[in-house]
């Protein structure tokens, strides 16, 4: 799980466009009340599912699974990432 | 009745750079293939076009949005248009908040000012349906 939130935190700092260094978020932050906007929410997602090679089916397509990095780490270990 | 709004407002030149960072994976997982179509026909403004899509799609979801919003673009369809705004239609769970909100029709329009390209979407509701309705 580890080497699955470093990865994720490494995606959201090429792709999140935040107000602030993923670096200085913990990992249970709100990245929506930390600049991540609709448009770069699509970036995270297509970039995550390159990293990780896998698909986010459209069942957790929600604010919420990309409203963290503990949340997008555990909605891709969910989908098979380890 | 009451009216829900809802706006949204995005960069071309964001959406230019996920173009050509994703290409064929962001155009498949946003836009519908008539949306596609439209913008390999038209190379020049493909990219303001899609902008534009993007932003209504926002617009729109905005106006059935919840706690734990959808973000789930090919619940909007988008058909028609051209380079104006088209017709819309909701489909799978937008379609089913839309109906729970008591929502009939959406409207839309789209504004562009040199990067940015704006949408909003208004639709008259008839006010949350009760249950079995």
């Amino acid at each position: 799980m580890s080497d699955v939130v470093a990865r994720v935190r490494s995606v959201i700092a090429a792709q999140g466009h935040l107000a602030k260094d993923v670096s200085a978020l913990g990992d249970g932050d709100d990245l929506y009340e930390n600049g991540l906007s609709s448009h770069a929410t699509v970036n995270l997602m297509l970039a995550l599912e390159n990293e990780f090679d896998l698909e986010f089916p459209d069942a957790v397509l929600r604010r919420s699974t990309f409203q963290s990095v503990e949340a997008i780490s555990a909605a891709l270990v969910s989908l098979g990432a380890s | 009745m009451s009216l829900r709004v809802g706006v949204d407002i995005e960069s071309v030149t964001s959406v230019g750079s996920t173009l050509g960072q994703f290409g064929a994976a962001y155009v498949e997982r946003v836009f519908n293939e008539e949306e596609a179509a439209w913008a390999r026909r038209h190379p020049s403004t493909a990219t303001i076009f899609l902008a534009g899509r993007f932003a209504l799609r926002e617009a729109i979801l905005k106006l059935v949005e919840t706690d734990d919003s959808l973000v789930r673009w090919s619940d909007v369809v988008l058909e028609g248009g051209g380079s104006g705004p088209p017709s819309v239609r909701l489909v799978n769970d937008s379609a089913r908040r839309a109906h729970d909100l008591g929502i009939n029709k959406i409207h839309v329009s789209m504004g562009r000012a040199g990067d940015l390209v704006a949408a909003v979407a208004v639709a008259d509701s008839d006010g949350p349906k009760e249950e079995g309705q």
